[in-house]
């Protein structure tokens, strides 16, 4: 038995500060919604990783954000500014690693390429960029054109980070890295974190990767936000429950529309069920359930959860 | 927008990198993108050049050849010169915007500068470039045409044709002769000619996905209008089609006459230095209005 509904997860994360926010943010490509009343809250000095399947939109919230796309309706508020109005000065506070990981300037070595990206960043720190090069093993001397998916990657992630901006969008970021260099940019990020007071934007749908660095999650599935909350309170809210249940067992209606996921089978249930743990756990058993367990689940988990659930729906 | 957003803005803007920064390294990123191209194009140039000398120093190849004797004409005003400049000019814009998504993520778009400035300081960039490499290139005919002993720019007699319906017969009077001297202005001409080439290109390469497509596009339709035009004898597309063919270097005023001592080549217009500035004003006129549009078309939307 697998039956699956959308939960209410908290979207609004109260009133600030925040580096990055949106209202009712709307996108359309011809006759497909991109973006769908989308109110995002990034708060200033977060993690913020964007989870989503293919096509949710994530990149293009990235790329509005950038004032790479142009938006329809709504607003946005990238570090103070509208980067439709604003742009370059927005992307000059912004770190930004593309979803593709091709380069423009096939042309040029990454050593040229470095020193390009520096005259457009005052704040460029130089020692920084050596530094970074070095532990990435990125030879300046190549051509950008003879790189391979993951030392591009490597690369953006050095133009990235390495003017220190107060602001990092990372549009899957470790997509095309091995387990090692891959362990080897969280740890890298983490230095960063903590050097360089900068809010985080991680799209990605493998959060698996980056969720040692993450502290707020946002859901998004067809251009609209299912949930954005603290990973903490993730943590509290959103647990799994297994338990026991007699033939003809029916769910407590107060459970109604908390429960992300349900699995298991006709006496063994398996719920992600949202809410307070002692009022979940009690509803449960008055309804006839033996709660066996519970625990919390990953973020990546909750992802799949909400995501599964969102899709079934 | 909160307090702290408010602190932080000053911020952002001492992130910003100056004009100045920005049109020199654009100069260099050009600089890198054409090497190549420019390279190559500087061996064929040299090469052929050193060539022409040679036969023309030594009589040994004269003979080998079976090349006539003569002294080297560099003559700004007959082609190829001037074809070459606009040839060139047409194809730079894509080798300036070589490699970049015009239309897609490129990190040129993510730089934290305005896009419509961007694109039009890289414009600026190459067609600074493309104006260092054909003085480069003019100078470098030039020298070698002086080393072969030849000569630059003419000073003849022309035929000038005073009454057309007459000149094709022969008849006395319908000619004058005029005394021609290169004038200084036809040595500007093919920077000016191949600024107005480089300055449409940009505006198709900014403003398509696919300018080559546009180019052929736009080709076949000058040649549908040329036909129609010599088809119909309409007389004002034919002249305008001359004046252009005359500013990219093509010389359009010229046809045969039978005279009594045989036929000879008289000219229906001499170019005049009113002709030439009207001319370079209306196509790079055009031409910055294109780019000044196509910069700001919105990409990646």
């Amino acid at each position: 038995m697998t039956e699956m509904v959308p939960a209410a997860l908290p979207v609004d994360l109260g009133n600030g500060p925040f580096a990055v926010t949106t209202r009712g943010l709307a996108k359309r490509f011809g006759s497909v919604r991109a973006l769908d009343g989308l109110d995002l809250q990034v708060p200033e000095g977060a993690v913020y990783v964007l989870v989503g399947p293919n096509g949710a939109g994530k990149s293009t919230l990235i790329r509005t954000l950038m004032g790479l796309v142009r938006y329809q309706a709504g607003s946005v508020d990238v570090l103070g500014r509208d980067p439709a109005d604003r742009g370059a000065e927005v992307r000059a506070g912004i770190g930004y690693v593309p979803e593709d990981y091709r380069f423009g300037y096939a042309w040029m070595t990454v050593g040229r390429l470095l020193e390009h990206q520096a005259v457009y960043h005052p704040s460029w720190d130089a020692e920084y960029a050596r530094r970074l090069r070095a532990r990435y093993e990125i030879d300046p001397g190549r051509k950008c054109h003879a790189l391979s998916k993951g030392q591009s990657r490597r690369v953006q992630l050095v133009l990235a980070l390495a003017h220190r901006p107060p602001l990092l969008l990372l549009d899957e970021p470790t997509d095309g890295l091995d387990h090692v260099v891959r362990d080897e940019t969280l740890s890298i990020l983490s230095e960063h974190l903590a050097d360089s007071p900068t809010t985080v934007v991680i799209s990605t749908h493998r959060v698996y990767e980056v969720e040692p660095l993450v502290d707020h999650v946002g859901v998004l599935a067809g251009g609209r936000l299912l949930g954005q909350l603290p990973r903490d309170e993730l943590h509290m809210g959103l647990l799994r429950y297994w338990a026991d249940v007699p033939e003809g067992w029916r769910p407590p209606r107060e459970l109604s529309g908390r429960v992300v996921r349900r699995n298991g089978s006709a006496r063994m249930i398996e719920w992600t069920v949202w809410g307070d743990r002692d009022a979940v756990t009690r509803g449960l058993s008055e309804a006839g359930a033996a709660v066996r367990d519970v625990a919390p689940v990953s973020v990546d988990e909750a992802a799949v959860a909400l995501l599964s659930g969102r899709e079934a729906s | 927008m909160t307090d702290s957003t408010v602190d932080r803005m000053p911020a952002t803007v001492d992130r910003m990198p100056a004009l100045k920064a920005v049109w020199i390294e654009q100069l260099r990123a050009v600089g890198v993108a054409i090497r190549r191209e420019v390279g190559l194009a500087g061996v064929v140039l040299v090469l052929g050049s050193l060539a022409v000398v040679a036969v023309a120093r030594m009589p040994v190849l004269q003979a080998m050849l079976g090349a006539e004797a003569g002294v080297l004409v560099f003559n700004p005003e007959e082609p190829p010169w001037g074809f070459f400049a606009v040839l060139v000019a047409l194809l730079f814009p894509l080798v300036v915007w070589k490699g970049e998504r015009r239309f897609g993520d490129t990190p040129l778009w993510s730089l934290p500068v305005d896009h419509r400035r961007h694109a039009l300081l890289k414009v600026a960039a190459g067609w600074v470039w493309l104006l260092g490499v054909l003085g480069v290139a003019l100078l470098w005919v030039t020298l070698a045409v002086l080393a072969s002993g030849g000569v630059l720019g003419v000073d003849e007699v022309r035929l000038l044709i005073v009454d057309p319906a007459r000149a094709a017969a022969g008849a006395p009077g319908a000619t004058e002769p005029v005394n021609w001297t290169t004038p200084w202005w036809e040595w500007a001409r093919p920077f000016t000619s191949a600024t107005a080439a480089y300055l449409l290109a940009s505006t198709l390469v900014l403003a398509t996905a696919r300018p080559l497509f546009w180019a052929a596009g736009l080709w076949v339709a000058s040649i549908a209008v040329l036909g129609f035009a010599e088809e119909r004898d309409v007389g004002w597309i034919q002249r305008n089609i001359d004046l252009v063919d005359w500013y990219i270097g093509g010389v359009p005023f010229t046809q045969g006459v039978q005279l009594t001592t045989g036929w000879r080549e008289a000219w229906t217009l001499l170019p005049t230095m009113g002709m030439w500035t009207v001319s370079a004003a209306f196509w790079i006129g055009l031409g910055i209005a294109g780019v000044m549009g196509a910069s700001g078309r919105p990409r990646n939307h």
